[in-house]
């Protein structure tokens, strides 16, 4: 090893690093180290070992310095109170089981009461929540309630936060960020443009149309959906006619399908009005050729799935586009001029397509007397869901009634919106305990629809179950006993969210020590919140 | 206490318990211990099932060779000779260790460090694990790392460079041994790998005081986790720092929460300051909250304090440093922090900067953190008016 020690004068520092970077970058076998850097006392001989011990120098005798930096404007001050150290303490109980149903629908609780009560997230949780919300499209309402000044300050420095940070509620019409924009932004801000002016948003659409790629198209042709109207009619009828994509075409179609007075709907009630026939209450459909596959696709609705005959797919869908009625206003064909037929009549005696078709005509038109014929003939959870809750919940427990197979039962009441009433969560709790086969759903239903103060059917049931069931049935029984100790669990967790937010001693602290921002010494200081 | 087990087999399992081990013995192939059966006999007892009866043949077997087992030595006797000869002996494989690594620098520097980019990772494991056979294990891990490292990010050919100095000047160093005072002795241990025995452990310094927890993070290198605790001691502003560890399946030490209070005495490992620590045994958490955070001073003290350190103890990658009203800044377009004076630091790519953001609020605020060689920030904890908030 040479090294050479000569008096050189001292280079600038950040280029004797430079060159000492440089030099063993490349290496000694490309190139001979230069021999004019010199870095403290060595001077870099040309050698690798030379080099090395300058690089040793530099790390026994240098540390790193500071740079020039220029602030980031800080989070406006925030005046709503924060919610209690209860609140937060449950939050943290709920929050790392994110993944299990129960879990979801416990944040989601606690969100409601924390915006009921008017308070906010502690600044250490803001993302934790916003990262859930990303994940958990279903929470982001809910999240976007307690974020607080601060949550959304946080969630505008991070683009796939952008739903949190309010701008997204309605964005300003901007004709450069929707030629340009992601196609988050565009549906976002189409959405917006539809809300506030239905008229624009179609000339848009159909302006931007040719360019646009199939899913573009029918990510924004749903966005069409809210406020969709008589005056829609004619071009998502083009569209529904001249689109190559099925997905387009199928979408178009259920559109103006969902209006039994859109031009659409008018042609298939026309058809049906030619085809069909009443005898008593029974139905006749006699096409005046054979229907198939390709009339389906023709009428945009889609291929007959298997098992299904193209006659009996035309039939369901025509039904469910044309105004109920039409089904009374048919003529009766044994010509007897006083007898009227009921609607529930018609119902007992349709057959499974046209009863498919009337089940999606009566949540369409909204119609009170088809909903209750349907569901007092075989409830459906989409029929349950249209009808008035208490009304439904009557339904379902005649229903139930009649019905020893608990199968299908949660999938049923779970259709049915908000708490159940207490005597239907008792029949669901005790049909459920008593069945001996693996229940069917992950349990989640349970904590939508009960309260904390059912907590007590829950806990009889539990204790109900067979201590020692035959050896056939055990493995369903404990399953089961799982699901239901899982419900209360989530129950008496639901409870304490409740409590944190009620009781007159977790109240939101007074404000927290604040940290004195030097732009603004007069103002409010942003805060520092202690977890 | 005995028993038998109707299991799979043909014969009833023999199973025994010693209570006062405890320890169990079972005549099942099992090869988890205890095995179920031992631990259905001890659930039986405990719930005052009765014993009667004789113990089999395997049962009184297993008793007498418990008694012929000699007790464990309660402290064993270290011979200093034996030890001086172990440590002169490792001593003297760590210096030819030392060629082996100066040979691999050499190869590095002739092909340049842009080469390495296009090393497999076969030649990195090779090469780690010749310095881990030339008794250098430390460096073996270094050079693991700097595997993830080589390529990725702006400033990966700084940290390469400096890495290769310094593991240059341990060759060096090491020549020098005889020369080295303890301290330094110690620091270099640390970074060729050579860990402190427990017999110099037990004659450690022991320092007690009322301890601050200020930062505490947890890491995946490889498959090991590591638990970085920092410390500092309320009276004399002194800082340590605990390491814990865990393989694969294992589990760290519960890690202490940012802003509470340990009182008592550390082992301090020996080496120069800021010092590795370990908890001591009687160490106790404290009823009153630990305050705010003391000793913060501007960015470019705080860093001329961290060089201060690494011009003594020039190997570790990273050294505390405790920041005073900086705020959230940009350099760049990179994320960084600042002070009043407009001196910044760089945010280390693995910090939470959202999390920082949403706990400053892009205020001024105290922050306790690591740098690294290349001057990157890993921000800790905040600190505020009265307390603080681990990151």
């Amino acid at each position: 090893m040479t090294t050479d020690r000569v008096e050189v004068p001292p280079a600038e520092p950040g280029a004797q690093w430079a060159g000492l970077r440089a030099a063993l970058l490349l290496g000694t076998t490309r190139r001979p180290a230069p021999t004019g850097i010199a870095v403290g006392a060595v001077l870099v001989a040309g050698s690798a070992s030379s080099l090395l011990d300058a690089a040793a120098l530099w790390a026994a005798g240098r540390g790193p310095v500071s740079v020039a930096g220029v602030a980031v404007p800080p989070c406006p001050p925030d005046p709503t109170p924060v919610v209690s150290a209860t609140a937060v303490a449950v939050l943290d109980l709920v929050l790392p089981a994110g993944d299990q149903p129960g879990s979801v629908r416990l944040v989601s609780r606690w969100l409601a009461r924390a915006a009921t009560a008017g308070q906010r997230l502690p600044h250490s949780r803001v993302v934790a929540l916003l990262e859930l919300g990303t994940a958990r499209p279903g929470l982001r309402a809910g999240v976007r309630a307690v974020l607080g000044e601060r949550g959304r300050w946080v969630a505008g420095g991070h683009e796939p936060w952008a739903w949190a940070t309010g701008r997204d509620e309605s964005p300003a019409w901007d004709e450069q960020a929707w030629e340009h924009g992601s196609a988050q932004e565009r549906m976002r801000m189409f959405a917006a443009l539809r809300a506030a002016d239905p008229e624009r948003a179609r000339q848009v659409l159909a302006g931007a149309w040719p360019s646009l790629s199939a899913a573009e198209r029918s990510a924004l042709l749903a966005g069409m959906r809210h406020g969709f109207g008589p005056a829609d009619w004619d071009w998502v009828g083009q569209v529904r006619q001249a689109s190559n994509s099925a997905q387009v075409r199928v979408l178009a179609t259920d559109m103006l399908a969902s209006d039994p007075a859109s031009p659409y709907s008018n042609e298939l009630t026309a058809q049906l009005r030619a085809w069909t026939s009443r005898r008593g209450a029974q139905i006749g459909f006699e096409p005046d050729r054979d229907l198939t596959e390709a009339d389906c696709v023709a009428a945009g609705m889609g291929k007959p799935p298997p098992g299904l005959s193209a006659t009996g797919w035309w039939l369901s869908h025509a039904a469910a586009a044309a105004p109920l009625s039409l089904w009374l206003e048919l003529p009766d064909s044994r010509r007897l001029p006083r007898a009227r037929v009921g609607v529930a009549e018609l119902v007992a005696a349709g057959n499974d397509e046209l009863r498919d078709g009337w089940v999606r005509a009566a949540v369409r038109q909204r119609d009170q007397v088809w909903l209750e014929a349907l569901a007092g003939h075989a409830p459906t959870p989409a029929v349950l869901a249209a009808l008035p809750p208490d009304r439904a919940v009557g339904v379902l427990v005649a229903h139930l009634r009649g019905k020893d197979d608990p199968q299908g039962d949660l999938a049923l009441a779970g259709a049915i919106s908000g708490r159940w009433q207490r005597n239907l969560a008792s029949v669901l709790i005790d049909r459920f305990a008593a069945a001996q086969t693996h229940p069917e759903g992950d349990g989640s239903v349970w904590l939508e629809h009960l309260d904390p103060a059912d907590g007590d059917l829950l806990r009889a049931a539990i204790e109900g179950l067979p201590e020692d069931p035959p050896k056939k049935v055990a493995g369903a029984v404990a399953a089961r006993r799982r699901q239901l100790r899982a419900a209360a669990r989530d129950l008496a967790m639901a409870a304490a969210i409740d409590a944190a937010f009620t009781d007159p001693d977790n109240q939101a602290p007074p404000a927290s020590p604040a940290i004195q921002h030097p732009d603004s010494p007069a103002s409010p200081a942003p805060t520092v919140e202690e977890p | 206490m005995w028993g038998k087990c109707q299991g799979s087999g043909a014969n009833a399992y023999q199973v025994a318990v010693d209570l006062t081990g405890p320890t169990a013995k079972c005549s099942c192939p099992s090869r988890k211990y205890p095995c179920k059966h031992a631990l259905a006999l001890l659930l039986m007892w405990a719930h005052g099932a009765q014993l009667a009866g004789t113990p089999s043949g395997v049962v009184t077997d297993w008793q007498a060779s418990l008694r012929d087992k000699p007790a464990p030595r309660a402290d064993r006797v270290v011979d200093p000779q034996a030890a001086a000869a172990r440590r002169e002996q490792r001593l003297v494989r760590m210096v030819a260790g030392a060629q082996v690594l100066s040979d691999w620098l050499a190869d590095v520097a002739q092909a340049g460090v842009a080469s390495l980019s296009d090393r497999d990772s076969g030649w990195w494991a090779h090469s780690s694990a010749r310095m881990t056979d030339a008794q250098l294990p430390g460096v073996g891990t270094r050079i693991a790392d700097l595997a993830q490292v080589v390529g990725v990010g702006s400033d990966w050919v700084d940290v390469v460079v400096l890495e290769l100095g310094m593991a240059h000047l341990a060759t060096r160093v090491l020549g020098n041994w005889e020369r080295l005072g303890a301290s330094e002795r110690a620091d270099l241990r640390v970074f060729l790998g050579w860990p402190a025995t427990s017999e110099e452990l037990s004659a450690a310094q022991r320092v007690a005081g009322v301890w601050h927890v200020v930062g505490a993070r947890r890491d995946l290198t490889g498959r090991v986790a590591a638990q970085r605790t920092w410390l500092v001691e309320r009276g004399s502003g002194r800082l340590g720092l605990v390491l814990d560890f865990a393989g694969p399946g294992g589990t760290l030490a519960v890690p202490a929460l940012v802003g509470s209070v340990l009182v008592g005495e550390v082992v301090v490992y020996p080496g120069s300051a800021p010092n590795r620590v370990r908890l001591g045994e009687s160490l106790t958490t404290g009823d009153d909250p630990g305050g705010a955070l003391r000793g913060a001073v501007a960015v470019g003290e705080a860093l001329a304090l961290a060089t201060g350190w690494w011009a003594v103890n020039p190997w570790p990658w990273r050294q505390p440093v405790c920041l005073a009203g900086v705020r959230l800044a940009q350099v760049g377009g990179a994320a960084a922090v600042m002070d009043d004076a407009g001196d910044a630091v760089l945010l280390d790519p693995r910090a939470d900067v959202h999390q920082l953001r949403a706990v400053t609020g892009g205020a001024r605020c105290d922050l306790f953190g690591e740098v690294d060689r290349v001057g990157r920030l890993l921000p800790l904890a905040v600190g505020f008016d009265g307390g603080m908030v681990g990151l």
